[in-house]
């Protein structure tokens, strides 16, 4: 309680030494429901008020002409974001932004960030829908049944996915990283982080993906193939070729068992393999 | 952690008024003092549903009853903050429902609290069983996430940040209690939490940014299974003439775990044409597990090969994993039109079990960007990627040793950005890949990809837009022999004639295709696995405003696919608006579930639903 006093008072303390600067007079005549919107906005504090963005500002008040004001938002993407990087180039969002497809495709700041707007965290369906505006391909995806609830608003798609780009140790570069490092995926299915015992190999190598298709999938539990089954066994294939188990060239090749796939009760693995991401206790997943 | 707190509560203090960063600008005062925003409020009605209930719980799991849909509250700045927001979505009853504060001072701190409730029921089998039968996993959890974050100074050049996270589950279901020889469906429950807390600094100048962070947390993970009657298992047949059973038995997991990391990142420009970024992460996770099973009945000891009529155990263990992971990266610019960026990652992680998992890999890149002319940037570049592993093998196999796998890959990397007139963008990427090691038979080592989207704004009224992916390619036969070909594309158009009609039609057509062969288990026949998908996805979405505040949405997706599971998912939805006062609105909103499948019939459902309700509102006065 001492901790969260001492906190406050500090806080006030920092607060009490805002000054004022009134750096709108200039533009706020005409663009009032702008300037009014923007005095919530983090960048209402820019140092050249409008000018920190727009260039020739003051010459377009003068005139009205719009073409003498610069706009970052209409201009190249590449010239745009030189405008935003003039303040943001080293923030901590670059740091992976030279592998992410954002930043390879040179979309601007402005496609999803919208400069004006207060600083209100978006609804999760707005931000999704922001982006599918481009990703089409992943609406599609999330447009079948067995999916994560983007559709219903629980989840956004910045949940996994930064869109600035992450330097990240697995394939997928966007993807957000966790708690100790782990895949994005650990933050919520938690049961799954280990470390385990015994592990599961594919789950470290290559992470949820090889196995589950996280947009969306036709099978109930989110795999990749319509059943168990194949899933395992595509794998775990018995003995591909006598050089390819000697040289070991890849894993998880050799017979897990000598099951009979034409009884039901072995075409779904997992109703003996109960603990397929890692177990604490035995080495073939069982328990 | 209290000397960290102190510690970090002073260095805003000592530093937060040297950095040269601009003057912050009082905000202005808004006209009125009373919150504004909206809150929704509505009774949902399930009129019909037809088919699978288990089905449709585990898709959509809505239900009736009165709600608060949606709910976004600004509150007008004050002496403690200039942004006070807090968003609600879904309360009374939904299964997915939550709520967001925003709490912000320019220059003095920034807060963000959100909390999440998640409902997860799947009570479906997981593989192409007519029957139905063996579906012995099934969840009915309750998952809660909650989040608060605190970074004070944000803008300034010194900026220390906490936060904590909690994330918990707790609920029942069915899971299988696994014995030699056979399987018996038992009741789950389930109770894990992940508890997290973080601190860091930001240091940001003009020409380079440091955060340095840590984060502590800790998890426990208690799950119990329970058969308290007689219970013959999923075997249908007799072992040795005697049929297996459980007539009691409890499985009880306690497992806690803490983990640290240690991170930093970092950028730097240290001249106009050099750009740098870094980051480093070090994290020890360790986890200690204890597990008792006691079960009467009948089993069968296969390492023995006898009878027993009762098994009881106790095990206790611990697992390491340290992992390291550390990316560089470097932009050069040496000509205006020119851009050069290296970057190279590793990431290695070391599991100290009794059967280690060793797994290290590496990912080195080069691209040069060349913008040939004002509309058109040409990049290629070479990626390769390697890396190693050591990992259990089979229980059948354990004289051998751990299981060696190599992973080499080399590719060509490619792309252009084409304008080739205003408000058109086209963006294409290509990669190329040969390798010649793989961890796993279906990891891909030679395939080709290829991503082209467009987007065309023709003017203020129309906007298209068009993508195509193909990624397509094979593996040799030390490998496997996996083929494997993913092609989609689709186009978009959005009509908006005015502020007041908005259209937006988009369709996507995909196929995906998987051959690879394995053999029987039984009879070491060789099966081949070819797994087909053909879809077709649609979405159409209009919305009109057609007299003052009187709305009519309208719209949906469908989705229709065919092959190894065809499956016809259909989701229209249409909503009407009508203003009753200035702040008061009245809506009614109907949607549709329509789920089948082709050889899974037995699990499809229908559902229409209607809701009735008001949204309040109240704005800024002016």
């Amino acid at each position: 309680m001492r901790v969260v006093k001492t906190i406050a008072v500090l806080l006030l303390a920092i607060g009490a030494q805002a000054a004022t600067d009134p750096k709108w007079e200039t533009c706020a005549p005409c663009h009032e429901d702008l300037v009014t919107a923007f005095s919530r906005n983090q960048h209402a504090t820019a140092k050249n008020g409008c000018d920190s963005c727009h260039s020739n500002a003051a010459k377009h008040a003068e005139t009205a002409d719009p073409a003498l004001v610069g706009n970052p938002k209409k201009a190249a993407p590449k010239a745009g974001e030189a405008t935003c990087l003039a303040c943001h180039k080293n923030h901590p969002s670059r740091v992976g932004q030279v592998r992410s497809g954002h930043g390879r495709g040179q979309v601007a700041c402005t496609s999803c960030h919208s400069v004006h707007a207060p600083p209100v965290p978006q609804t999760a369906s707005s931000r999704n829908q922001q982006c599918f505006a481009c990703h089409a391909e992943t609406r599609a995806q999330f447009a079948r049944p067995f999916s994560h609830k983007l559709t219903q608003g629980q989840l956004n798609c910045t949940d996994c996915h930064n869109p600035h780009g992450s330097f990240n140790g697995r394939a997928l570069a966007s993807a957000q990283r966790h708690g100790s490092n782990e895949p994005g995926c650990l933050k919520c299915h938690i049961d799954k982080r280990g470390p385990f015992r015994f592990e599961h190999a594919p789950v470290r190598l290559e992470g949820c993906a090889s196995c589950h298709e996280p947009h969306g999938s036709a099978n109930p539990r989110m795999l990749v193939r319509q059943d168990v089954a194949t899933q395992c066994l595509e794998c775990h294939a018995n003995l591909p070729g006598a050089a390819l188990a000697a040289t070991r060239q890849v894993q998880g090749v050799l017979p897990p068992a000598f099951h009979d796939l034409r009884d039901p009760f072995y075409r779904n693995c997992t109703v003996c393999h109960t603990k397929i991401h890692g177990s604490h206790v035995n080495r073939a997943f069982l328990k | 952690m209290r000397k960290l707190l102190w510690l970090f509560l002073f260095i805003p203090i000592a530093f937060g008024q040297q950095g040269s960063a601009p003057q912050p600008t009082k905000a202005e005062p808004t006209a009125d003092a009373l919150p504004t925003g909206s809150v929704e409020l509505g009774y949902r009605f399930i009129p019909t549903l037809n088919g699978s209930i288990p089905t449709y719980r585990s898709i959509v799991n809505l239900g009736e009853g009165p709600r608060i849909l949606a709910g976004e509250i600004n509150f007008p700045g004050g002496k403690f903050y200039d942004t006070l927001f807090l968003r609600l979505n879904n309360w009374g009853g939904d299964p997915y429902n939550s709520f967001c504060l925003l709490a912000e001072k320019h220059h003095v701190y920034r807060s963000t609290i959100s909390y999440r409730n998640s409902a997860y029921f799947n009570a479906l089998p997981s593989f192409a069983n007519p029957l139905g039968a063996f579906n012995q996993r099934s969840y009915d959890q309750k998952q809660r996430f909650f989040d608060a974050d605190l970074d004070l100074l944000p803008g300034r050049r010194f900026s220390p940040f906490v936060g904590v996270g909690h994330q918990a589950a707790r609920g029942s279901g069915v899971s299988p209690m696994v014995f030699d020889g056979n399987s018996y469906a038992a009741v789950s429950h389930v109770d894990y939490a992940y508890t997290t807390a973080r601190a860091g600094l930001r240091w940001t100048a003009e020409r380079f940014h440091i955060t340095l962070e840590h984060t502590e947390g800790k998890f426990h993970d208690d799950q119990t299974l329970k058969i308290d009657s007689r219970n013959a298992g999923d075997r249908l047949r007799t072992y040795l003439g005697q049929t297996l059973f459980v007539s009691n038995g409890q499985d009880g997991y306690g497992i806690q775990g803490r983990n640290g990391t240690t991170g930093v990142h970092a950028t730097a420009s240290p001249t106009n044409w050099l750009d740098l970024s870094g980051q480093y992460f070090y994290a020890q996770t360790n986890t200690k597990a204890s597990f008792a099973e006691n079960a009467s009945g009948l089993f069968i000891l296969l390492d023995q090969l006898r009878f027993t009529s009762g098994i009881h155990s106790f095990l206790q263990n611990e697992s390491n994993q340290p992992r390291t992971t550390a990316n560089f990266a470097a932009e050069l610019r040496p000509f205006s039109k020119l851009r050069i960026i290296e970057s190279i990652s590793t990431d290695r992680l070391h599991n100290d079990a009794t059967i280690p998992v060793i797994w290290h890999y590496n990912e080195q890149r080069l691209e040069a960007f060349l913008d040939v002319t004002k509309w058109f940037t040409l990049r290629v570049g070479h990626k390769y990627t390697w890396g190693e592993s050591y990992t259990p093998p089979s229980q059948l196999d354990v004289a051998t040793g751990l299981e060696r796998a190599r992973l080499r890959r080399q590719s060509f990397i490619g792309g252009a950005v084409v304008r080739p007139v205003k408000n058109l963008t086209i963006n294409a990427d290509v990669e190329v890949a040969s390798g010649d090691r793989a961890w796993f038979r279906t990891t891909l080592t030679d395939f080709d990809s290829t991503r082209l989207r467009a987007r065309y704004q023709l003017n203020t009224h129309w906007i298209a837009a068009a993508h195509f992916l193909r990624v397509s390619g094979g593996n040799p036969s030390w490998a496997g022999n996996y083929s494997y070909s993913n092609t989609a594309g689709g186009a978009s158009v959005q009509w908006t004639p005015s502020a007041k009609w908005m259209a937006l039609a988009e369709y996507t057509r995909g196929s995906l295709l998987t051959d690879i062969l394995y053999r029987n288990p039984e009879n070491f026949g060789t099966i081949r696995s070819l797994y087909r998908d053909d879809s077709h996805a649609a979405t159409l979405l209009v919305d009109a405003n057609v007299h003052a505040r009187f709305k009519l949405s309208a719209g949906g997706t469908l989705l229709k696919t065919r092959g190894s599971r065809s499956t016809a998912y259909y989701q229209p939805q249409g909503r009407i608006t009508v203003p009753l006062r200035k702040s008061c609105e009245l809506f009614g909103e109907w949607r549709y579930y329509g789920f089948g499948e082709f050889f899974l019939y037995p699990e499809s459902f229908q559902s229409h639903q209607l809701t009735l309700g008001l949204r309040l509102m109240r704005s800024t006065a002016k």
